[in-house]
Order: structure tokens, then C-alpha cells, then sequence
């Protein structure tokens, strides 16, 4: 029902000096009512693509197309896009109806509808009484609602959002993620957000675009990148991983081995990608999340051991962090929930930290 | 003990040396005040009484208001034209990073630089051969050349804290550059343009090199007029004009670091 390709970056290439790319190449679809997230560390170019789109920056090379029309042309404000800043960037000298109604005066409304549009857009974020306040007269929150208020009035297809939330308080903020959520599931708007938070881009996006060095490092639904991260970057990058370096060795058939070094292995009775399947020892990175361990009591026919030794115990309310020790020297972090946790597991104790095969994933090469 | 007095001792300096500044700055002004107050015809002290008559004298017809109406006609016209275009010169170099900003930054101050003999002579060629000499038109524009940078100079400081943010947010928002800049940036930097204005203003008002090169006697300005006055006759009507002209000067002043104190309580975000 709703178009694939709303918006296409396609071969876009991005630089501000005429020597750095800052984006080297970049291929993105956005799909017509997704809400799409830009995650990446500070300085990915998450900012400088969504400057693209909204036509502030020209790209050095590339198109960027929407509804298969290049737009490279149409200047920032034929764009029609709504756009919400960091700073919110509302006009200090106008009050809060003010600003509100000013993209309706710039497309020529009469007054009677700018005033219908302007009450209903501040009903929906729960501004009703503070028309007629200045912005610094607000606080953060409301100077953020006001924002995104203005950016919805004129009923965009698709709206822009810099990091948003990054100037309010934690509370504040998952607060506000959700009604951006509700907004938009409710107006089936197009969402562009940027955020460097990885929660806030887990819990709020349809899909998710993880930004590295100006690169899309993977796009995909949450749970994708969460439980299958296609490079060490992203697996490390999303929650918390162990890496581990090792080599992999096929024994035979779909029998495999991980040598770790001074003795310590693993064996894996599975597939492993064809990327990843040689004759000889290959460098491999295995990732484990430390939520996929546990104590083992009994061993499972499908489930690696890692004999550890304790060497910190951190406790956190809901669940235990184990530190453990290989016996070449890696440390394992292992969350364990506290029912789970025995009189033995003390610092110092040996223990076995289990994990299921499909829970361990493995990448070519050292990270 | 001993350390507070140093203290004491530093304040006391301190304070004696910005009163003789002071003093060192407005005694040459506040000594002929009473002059123009004098019901005698010489410049001299003691006052043989007081009178108004010099006022009088100054402000009813005859050269000096034609000369003050003059000042105030070229002061108009050529505040309006150097304000927007300095106006417009400072945004420019605000909004883009023109990368040759600094040259063209130093070519738009220049007049305010160049020793304004150097610049009234060689407007005195260029005029002469436009037909531009003796003209109200000619000294209006030179008047707008000599007035501009101080525009610049106070815009381009009030756009320092404008958040070309906003420029960005009104162009998403449907808005032209034309309208944007119109309905926002205007609108903020106001109290920096009429700041810039009053400089303006106050220079046209105040010059006298060049109008002496490029006047005629239809375009005898208020300085001139004094400046001729000092030569013929001295006698305390050019007095009482200084004091008027101080007035004026102090009223500016004050205006202006009243529009910057506004500008910056009012819409100072972060
Ligand atoms: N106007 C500019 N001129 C020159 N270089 C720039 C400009 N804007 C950004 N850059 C550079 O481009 C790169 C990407 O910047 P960008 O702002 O897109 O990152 P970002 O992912 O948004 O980071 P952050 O999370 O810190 O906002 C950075 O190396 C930055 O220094
Ligand atoms: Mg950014």
C-alpha cells in the first residue's frame, strides 16, 4: 500500500572541504510511513544526511530522489518537509500560536483555517493554555512540544528530527519518545530521526540505519540488529558484547572449532557462513552477549562451556554482573539472574559459564 | 591585614585614574557650556550675565538653521542608504562562509580607516567627473560610503548572536530566503540595525573633511557652518550649536546602549 521508495539516496558522496569525504557513499530507501532511525557515534554523518534531505547541504555526488523525482534542485523551502532541531530553534520573537501558524501564513492560508490548524496541533501535544507565551517563557519540554507541533501543522509527508530529545532529562525524555511514537503511529507520517542513544533508536524505529565513519554499517528492524549485527562493529556498538579472538578450524562435516589461545576452545556443531568456512585456520571474532550466559549445572548437548574464574561480582537489583577470567587471560561478563546465582559463585571460585550454540556469533577477521 | 591594604590601596588607584580620565575627556566640553550661555559677544570668562540670546540667534532663520536643516536632510537620506546596505553587506558574510570574508570585510571598513582628507580627494576627482560636485546627490553618497561600515560593524556584531538556526528552521518551514529573512532575522537584529543607524547618522552629522571638498554653498552642512564660523567671526552662537550637538550626541549614545542592553536580555537563548 505504501510506496517502497519514498526517498532514495542513491550513490551519494558527501564532502565539505572539497578533500575529506565525509560521506563516501551512501545507498538508503526510505519507505513511505516507516519511522526510520540514524543511529551512529559523534561525527558519523548522520547530521550531514539529514541536512542532505532537508536541502541545506548539496551533495557532492549522487541523487537523492523522492517519489523517484531528483530533488537536488528544489530548494530547502519547496521541500515540504517538517523539521524538528536539536535546539528546537523556535522564533524567539513570536509567541508560542505564532510560531505555530507561520508555515501556514507562508503557503497563503486565510485566517480562520490557520487558527483551526493551530488549536488542533496544540491539543495534540498538550499545549492548550500557552498560545499566547513566548518560547523562553517555556520550559524544555514544552519548548520541545511546541516544536514538533510546528513541524506537524502543515501536515507534512515526512518529518526530520535532529536529535530531539538530547537537551532533556532522562524521565523527560522517555516520556516524550513515547508520544513522538504515539504522534506518529497516529498520523502515519514518515519519520527521520537521528539520536546517537542506541535505546532510544531500539525503542522507538520501525527500522534502524547504524552510521560508522559515513557509512550505513547495517539497516534493519531492532530485533535484526540486535540479535543478528552482520560485523563486530554493530554487535559491539548495539548493548554489550564479548569479543573474543580466535581461529576457526572445521574439524568435519558441520563440526567446527574456535581455537582461543593457551588451550582454551570451543567447539560448534553448526553451519558457519560460507564467508567463514576454509580449509585451514581462519581468523574469526566470536561475539557473546552477556545476557545469553549462564551458570551451568548440567551440560546440554547444544551449548558451549567457558570455564572461568570469578573475579568481580557486581550486584544490580534485577540481575548479577559475573566477571570471569578464561584461562588465556580474557575476561567474560556474564549477567546472571540472582535466583540463579549459588553459594559457590563467590570471587575467586571457578565456575562454568554456559551458552547455546546459536547464541554465539562469529565474524571474519579481528575487529 | 597587610594584604587588604594592598587591595585598598589598588582600588584607590584605580578609581584616581579613571576619574582623571574622565576628567581628561569632558573638561574641554564642560568648560565652554557656560559660554554659550553668555549674554556678552566674546568668548571669555568671567560671564558678564546670562542670557538665551545665542540660542536665539542660533535658531531663528537664517544660515545656521539652513545649515542644521542641510545636515539633517544629507544625515536622512544617507543613514537610510548606508543602513540597508550594511545591513544587507553583514548578513551576507553572516550567513555563508564566504571564504574571501575578511578581504571584502576590510574593503567595506576601509572609509572608516583611510584618513577622510585622502578619501575626500579622491572623491573630489571621481565626483568631478561624474558631475557629482556641489550636489545634494554627491554628498549623500559619499556621506552613505563613510556611514556604511559603521553599520556593518554593529550588525555584523548582532548577527554573532543570531542562531542561523532559525534562518534554517523558517526556509524548512516554507518560508523564502526573501521572507525568512523578512520575518525572522529582521526581526531580531533590529535593535543591532538601529544601532548601527544611529552611528550612521551621527557621521554624516558630524563630517566635515569631505564636505568641504564636495560641498557647494547650497550644501552647507551644520559643520561647515561652524567650521566657517571659527574662520569669520567667533562669537558664542557656535557655542550654543556645540552644546546643541553634544546634546544630540549624549541622546545617541544613550539610545544605543539602551538598544544593546534590550538585545541582549530579550532573546538571548543559549
Ligand atoms: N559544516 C561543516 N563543515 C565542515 N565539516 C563538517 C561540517 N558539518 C559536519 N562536518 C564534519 O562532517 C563529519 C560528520 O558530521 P555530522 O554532523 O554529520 O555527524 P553526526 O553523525 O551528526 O555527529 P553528532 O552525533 O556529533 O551530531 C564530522 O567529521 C564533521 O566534523
Ligand atoms: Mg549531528
Amino acid at each position: 500500500m505504501y510506496n517502497k521508495n519514498f526517498i532514495e539516496f542513491i550513490g551519494v558522496q558527501k564532502s565539505y572541504d572539497g578533500e575529506n569525504l565525509v560521506i563516501p557513499h551512501l545507498d538508503l530507501c526510505i519507505r513511505q510511513g516507516e519511522f526510520l532511525t540514524f543511529l551512529g557515534a559523534s561525527g558519523s554523518g548522520k547530521t550531514t544526511t539529514l541536512m542532505m534531505l532537508a536541502g541545506f547541504e548539496i551533495p557532492t555526488k549522487g541523487q537523492i530522489l523522492m517519489n523517484s523525482q531528483p530533488i537536488q534542485d528544489v530548494p530547502a523551502h519547496k521541500r515540504g518537509m517538517g523539521m524538528v532541531f536539536q535546539n528546537y530553534a523556535l522564533f524567539p520573537h513570536m509567541t508560542v500560536e505564532e510560531n505555530l501558524a507561520y508555515p501556514l501564513k507562508m503557503r497563503g492560508l486565510n485566517r480562520t483555517d490557520i487558527d483551526k490548524k493551530v488549536k488542533a496541533a496544540m491539543a495534540k501535544v498538550h499545549l492548550e493554555n500557552m498560545g499566547k507565551r513566548k518560547p523562553l517563557e517555556l520550559s524544555g519540554g514544552q519548548q520541545q512540544r511546541v516544536a514538533l507541533a510546528r513541524a506537524l501543522v502543515f501536515e507534512p509527508e515526512l518529518i526530520l528530527m535532529d536529535e530531539p530529545l538530547g537537551a532533556l532529562d532522562k524521565n523527560l525524555r522517555e516520556h516524550m519518545q513515547y508520544e513522538i511514537k504515539q504522534l506518529h503511529q497516529e498520523l502515519g507520517v514518515t519519520v527521520v530521526y537521528v539520536t546517537h542513544d542506541q535505546s532510544e533508536a531500539l525503542t522507538m524505529s520501525d527500522r534502524v540505519a547504524v552510521f560508522n565513519n559515513g557509512r550505513i554499517e547495517q539497516i534493519a528492524s531492532p530485533d535484526k540488529i540486535y540479535d543478528l549485527p552482520n560485523s563486530p562493529y554493530i554487535a559491539g556498538f548495539i548493548g554489550e558484547n564479548n569479543a573474543l579472538k580466535g581461529s576457526l578450524q572445521k574439524i568435519s562435516g558441520t563440526t567446527h572449532r574456535v581455537d582461543l589461545g593457551e588451550g582454551v576452545s570451543i567447539s560448534l556443531n553448526r553451519n558457519v557462513d560460507s564467508c567463514l568456512s576454509p580449509a585451514a585456520d581462519k581468523p574469526v571474532t566470536v561475539m557473546i552477549r552477556p545476557e545469553h550466559i549462564h551458570l551451568q549445572t548440567s551440560k546440554h548437548s547444544d551449548e558451549v562451556t567457558l570455564s572461568c574464574t570469578i573475579t568481580d561480582k557486581v550486584y544490580l537489583g534485577d540481575h548479577t554482573r559475573l566477571i570471569g577470567r578464561l584461562k588465556n587471560g580474557n575476561t567474560i561478563v556474564a549477567k546472571i539472574i540472582d535466583d540463579l546465582l549459588t553459594d559457590e559463585t563467590l570471587v575467586g571460585n571457578a565456575v562454568e559459564f554456559g551458552c547455546s550454540e546459536e547464541n554465539i556469533l562469529l565474524f571474519p577477521g579481528y575487529d | 591585614m597587610k594584604h587588604r591594604n594592598h587591595v585598598l590601596i589598588g582600588q584607590l588607584i584605580h578609581y584616581f585614574f579613571g576619574i582623571l580620565m574622565v576628567l581628561f575627556l569632558i573638561t574641554p566640553l564642560i568648560a565652554i557650556i557656560p559660554l554659550s550661555f553668555s549674554s556678552g559677544s566674546f568668548l571669555s570668562y568671567p560671564l558678564p550675565g546670562l542670557s538665551l540670546r545665542w540660542y536665539q540667534e542660533v535658531f531663528s532663520s537664517g544660515p545656521w538653521l539652513d545649515s542644521l536643516q542641510n545636515s539633517i536632510f544629507v544625515g536622512l537620506f544617507s543613514t537610510v542608504l548606508a543602513t540597508v546596505l550594511g545591513t544587507f553587506a553583514a548578513f551576507a558574510m553572516a550567513r555563508r562562509n564566504i571564504s574571501a570574508q575578511r578581504s571584502i570585510l576590510g574593503f567595506l571598513i576601509a572609509p572608516m580607516i583611510v584618513p577622510p582628507v585622502i578619501t575626500g580627494l579622491g572623491m573630489y576627482f571621481l565626483f568631478g567627473q561624474l558631475g557629482l560636485t556641489a550636489s545634494f546627490k554627491g554628498l549623500v553618497i559619499a556621506h552613505t560610503v563613510l556611514a556604511t561600515p559603521f553599520v556593518v560593524i554593529t550588525v555584523t556584531a548582532n548577527l554573532q548572536n543570531f542562531d542561523m538556526k532559525l534562518f534554517r528552521a523558517a526556509s524548512s518551514l516554507g518560508a523564502s530566503p526573501v521572507r525568512a529573512f523578512f520575518t525572522i532575522v529582521l526581526p531580531l537584529i533590529m535593535p543591532g540595525i538601529m544601532s548601527g543607524a544611529l552611528f550612521a547618522f551621527v557621521t554624516s552629522f558630524d563630517e566635515i573633511v569631505v564636505t568641504l571638498f564636495l560641498g557647494g554653498p547650497a550644501q552647507r552642512t551644520l559643520p561647515r557652518q561652524m567650521f566657517d564660523g571659527i574662520r569669520d567671526s567667533i562669537d558664542p552662537s557656535i557655542i550654543a550649536m556645540s552644546v546643541f550637538l553634544m546634546l544630540i550626541a549624549l541622546l545617541t549614545l544613550i539610545t544605543s546602549a539602551w538598544l544593546n542592553q534590550r538585545s541582549k536580555n530579550k532573546y538571548m537563548t543559549e
